[in-house]
């Protein structure tokens, strides 16, 4: 499941980061790194079976408690 | 250098407004709330979606061919605006994630028990990414030929469920009372006819901008009309059960049976839920990346397209706990969520703009 | 676009001057030295002849024929060159006519053939040659006579054998550029039909004709094509594809983008409508951009039938399409995920032919449909004889045998014959190659996710087409971007004397195509 998740991302990152360096576009590629490894790391701790908070969930909790609905 | 070289026509526009509002408010019915009287919801919904539509678009009038992006930051001033915007831009791709969320739960309840979900979300997410990276146009033009299917099966399901419907089930008119009703179609405008504040991002490429305001009410009314014409016969066919079932339009399909051959048409139903999510999805994709692109002063977005789809079937996946906390969050925490975003942003935009007088006629700076 | 190429620049243009091997001497006036400058160019050629002869005068002047054996035809150099020549051209009358060259004498009172110039330089001398012409070098004359007589034995005009029509011409494109287009300009009287010739590959170099009609076709896209064809650096154009290689817009996409012919008939209404034709020299199949999906689906002879039966057929052809790339992947979708969508009785007979199957239907599918393609492709290229017995063969033995011997049921292999069928009643070779090519994909889609994969598919080749350029201009058009104006040529085919104006799809200047006929109403007596 991780080696799968691992060769995923690497084929995500194989596609996109080699034009880039061509053309030189750094800003890109930093863009590109931060969001590929937050997905990265997400997604490795999903196949690890941490839970995740249920963003949606806290807020529509918090809003309904907020307004007395 | 420009970001997006395409540019649309206002037909188009209207199009692809139809797709999105059809979205998912096919597999979650909008005024649901509302019971049989979920039309009248839906009616009162689409007003207040149209004045919605009204500020955003004069918000465009304001700025030609500018996103909220940009927009904001002649506005408020870089940070300011920067802020704002990617506010917005989080709205957007939060709202990506829970259309795939609803997708995935539909077909996870509906049609595809066996399927692991991450996969199908990942099929989906990687059909749309593959779309938004062709650039606006091809999204519109898809989206015409998609939107016609959709409304060719919405009408002939109609049509095949004329024998089952029964319009005693909508009477008494007007039994829920008054502020259920308000609350329902407050719901309705916040989801979907609202949801369209995210053409904020797409208004600008249209070619000939003044008629961009006159496209986007257009869409609205026809996919309004359409989604009246889907809601009214669901609670005619399915009765009192309307209120129950979450999938009502699903349901409603199940009952088609003429002559033995045309049974089961609810898979068609699912085909057209696939299409329809697709545009919505790749639509606030595209806004996603295009307004992440704009905030960084990115060359292109097409690199960024596939890591924010992967971290929004990540959100998708992650963002409640089931499918009650899903409905409970799009009945009652969406509605007053997606306030500031779909009324708060383009109004105050618009009154600060109009109070600093922006924008200033002769030094336009692109 | 910028290609990226692994050399660099300055070894390319090294390259490009190295090409002009052949030193830029002028020609000296002695024959004799001629022969010698020429000799170490035409020695290897064992096919190139050179004859002298005199002409008759005192004292007689000596001259030679060079020309490549059966390119040109030996019946026309005797009887328009040799003959005149030698039996017939005076000296002293000739120089009675008072002519201040001679070369011109000799060509304008002794030769009986037309398309003649003169060369005074080595290179041009060689090229000339080689590219088939007959050359007269006269001793004490520093300029040569260059004589275009292209002649020898061709391939008639024929049938086309791969769009075949009940009711349109016979005639054929063939092999040779000229008659090609003079089966163009035949039917094309227009004074604006611009017919434009260039010459492309470096050792080939084979004549590329660009056609348009001037006040139609748009300029730009017409300079367009004119810029890709010319700046094709290749070493020999051996058939039209290769031109259709280097000047398409998508090289990645399984859909052709040039639309191919071997109908003059069919060239015809297409340049009216303001495309460009690019007839390419030794091919018998003519080009024509921008082209649209449309038109690979529309047949010549749905403009010679009668307008209710050719739209009813184009609809057909259509629905054939979608059978072609979906039925087999459909089929898989509803046998393994959703059976429960088709009519019982229909359910009960599919799993009763498929009950002594051993396989899934998903291998069942996949199986059949590798080997219906391996015998299309070993039937392809055959003799005929073997292959009507490879033919029969496949079609009735192995589809029998495999049934009986319980690897296949009858239903699957009525699934993938039927999508075979469907997808050669389509008109153009290209688009059947393209089906072809799609239906095993679409399968796999159908195996893996049901119908939800299936429309994924169907969503991904639709964002494909749409997003397709033919000379920068919409592949999918008049679909989408859509105009509706077009669409009365697309689906179905209006009467003509509704189709007033030119489609929009493609651009032109001249958008009238036609007064109006009125037609049917106007004809009935009464």
């Amino acid at each position: 499941m991780i080696a799968l998740l691992l060769i995923g991302f690497g084929i995500v990152a194989l596609t996109q980061i080699p034009g880039l360096v061509r053309k030189q576009w750094w800003r890109e590629l930093i863009c590109f790194a931060v969001l590929w490894s937050m997905g990265l790391i997400l997604s490795l701790m999903i196949s690890m079976g941490i839970t995740l908070p249920p963003i949606s969930t806290i807020i529509g909790k918090s809003l309904t408690g907020m307004f007395g609905i | 250098m420009l970001l997006e070289q395409g540019k649309i026509s206002d037909f188009q526009l209207s199009v692809l407004i139809m797709g999105f509002v059809f979205g998912s408010s096919v597999i979650i019915s909008p005024g649901q709330g509302a019971g049989h009287d979920a039309w009248i919801a839906c009616a009162l919904g689409l007003m207040e979606g149209l004045l919605i539509a009204w500020i955003f678009t004069a918000l465009t009038k304001q700025f030609k061919d500018k996103t909220i992006i940009e927009i904001n930051s002649l506005v408020y001033g870089k940070i300011l605006g920067k802020f704002i915007s990617v506010l917005f831009i989080w709205y957007l791709f939060h709202l990506g994630a829970l259309v795939l969320t609803n997708y995935v739960r539909f077909f996870k309840l509906g049609v595809y028990p066996a399927t692991p979900k991450t996969v199908g979300l990942l099929i989906l997410m990687l059909v749309c990414a593959s779309t938004v990276g062709r650039g606006i146009e091809v999204l519109a033009r898809l989206s015409l030929i998609l939107v016609a299917l959709i409304i060719l099966v919405a009408v002939a399901d109609t049509l095949l469920l004329i024998p089952h419907m029964d319009f005693n089930n909508l009477l008494p008119i007007l039994d829920v009372p008054i502020g259920k009703l308000l609350w329902a179609s407050h719901g309705a405008a916040s989801f979907p006819f609202a949801e369209t504040v995210a053409f904020l991002m797409v208004l600008a490429f249209v070619d000939k901008s003044e008629k961009g305001p006159a496209a986007v009410s257009r869409g609205l009314l026809i996919a309004g009309f359409i989604l009246i014409m889907v809601v009214t016969r669901n609670a005619a066919v399915l009765g009192p059960i309307v209120t129950i079932t979450n999938y009502p339009t699903y349901l409603a399909a199940q009952v088609i049976d003429i002559g033995d051959i045309l049974t089961r048409l609810e898979v068609l139903v699912a085909i057209n839920l696939i299409t329809m999510g697709f545009i919505k999805i790749s639509v606030l994709l595209y806004g996603t990346v295009l307004g992440l692109a704009q905030v960084f002063n990115l060359h292109s977005y097409r690199p960024i397209i596939l890591p924010v789809g992967i971290l929004m079937v990540i959100l998708a996946l992650t963002n409640v706990g089931n499918t009650l906390e899903m409905l409970d969050f799009a009945n009652k925490g969406f509605p007053i969520y997606a306030v500031p975003f779909q009324i708060g942003i383009p109004l105050i935009t618009l009154v600060v703009a109009k109070l600093r007088k922006l924008p200033q006629t002769g030094g336009d700076k692109v | 676009m910028k290609k990226i190429t692994g050399k660099p620049p300055t070894d390319d243009q090294a390259w490009k001057e190295d090409k002009q091997k052949i030193p830029d001497t002028k020609l000296p006036a002695a024959l004799t030295e001629k022969m010698q400058m020429l000799k170490p160019y035409l020695e290897k050629s064992h096919d190139i002849i050179s004859r002298p002869f005199y002409l008759e005068g005192k004292p007689p002047l000596e001259a030679v024929s060079i020309y490549i054996n059966k390119v040109i035809d030996d019946e026309d150099l005797n009887q328009h060159i040799l003959r005149p020549l030698m039996l017939n051209c005076k000296r002293d009358s000739i120089k009675e006519l008072g002519s201040k060259n001679l070369i011109d004498a000799i060509y304008q009172t002794s030769i009986t053939l037309t398309k003649i110039s003169k060369a005074n330089t080595l290179p041009s001398l060689v090229q000339n040659i080689f590219d088939g012409m007959t050359v007269l070098m006269f001793d004490g004359l520093e300029e040569v006579l260059v004589i275009d007589m292209h002649g020898g034995e061709f391939r008639a005009i024929d049938t086309p054998p791969a769009e075949q029509t009940m009711r349109g011409s016979r005639e054929g494109f063939i092999e040779r550029l000229d008659i090609n287009i003079a089966l163009i300009r035949r039917r094309l009287r227009d004074p604006k039909l611009v017919v434009e010739k260039t010459m492309v590959g470096r050792r080939s170099r084979t004549q590329v004709a660009v056609l348009y009609i001037e006040d139609i076709a748009d300029p730009q896209i017409v300079t367009e094509v004119k810029k890709r064809i010319n700046e094709i650096d290749i070493d020999g154009i051996s058939a039209s594809g290769f031109i259709e290689q280097f000047i398409e817009d998508n090289p990645y996409s399984i859909f052709p983008q040039v639309y191919a012919t071997e109908r003059p008939d069919r060239m015809e209404p297409l340049l009216l409508e303001g495309r460009i034709g690019i007839i390419v020299d030794n091919t018998p199949l003519a080009l024509a951009v921008p082209a649209l999906f449309v038109q690979f689906i529309q047949a010549s002879e749905d403009y010679y039938e009668r307008t209710l039966f050719s739209s009813y057929i184009r609809l057909m052809r259509y629905a054939a399409l979608i059978i072609a790339i979906f039925l087999p992947a459909m089929y898989i979708a509803l046998l393994s995920y959703q059976p429960e969508l088709l009519p019982y009785d229909l359910l009960i007979n599919f799993s009763k032919s498929r009950m002594a199957v051993p396989f899934p239907v998903v291998i069942e599918a996949f199986v059949m449909e590798i080997i219906i393609q391996l015998v299309i492709e070993a039937g392809l290229r055959l003799p005929n004889q073997i292959a009507q017995t490879v033919g029969v063969v496949s079609g009735i033995i192995l589809g029998q045998a495999a049934i009986s011997a319980k690897i296949a049921s009858p239903s699957v292999i009525l699934v993938i014959s039927l999508s075979i069928i469907c997808t050669y009643a389509l008109p153009s070779t290209s688009m059947v190659l393209a089906v072809r090519f799609l239906r095993l994909p679409m399968m796999f889609l159908a195996a893996t996710f049901g119908v939800f994969g299936l429309s994924c598919g169907w969503i991904i080749i639709q964002a494909h087409l749409i997003s397709l350029d033919s000379m920068g201009v919409p592949y999918f058009a008049p679909l989408a971007p859509i105009r509706f104006g077009d669409l009365k040529d697309a689906f179905y085919r209006t009467f003509f004397w509704k189709m007033n104006q030119r489609p929009m799809s493609i651009p032109m200047q001249d958008r009238k195509r036609q007064g109006n006929t009125g037609g049917g109403s106007n004809n009935s007596a009464g």
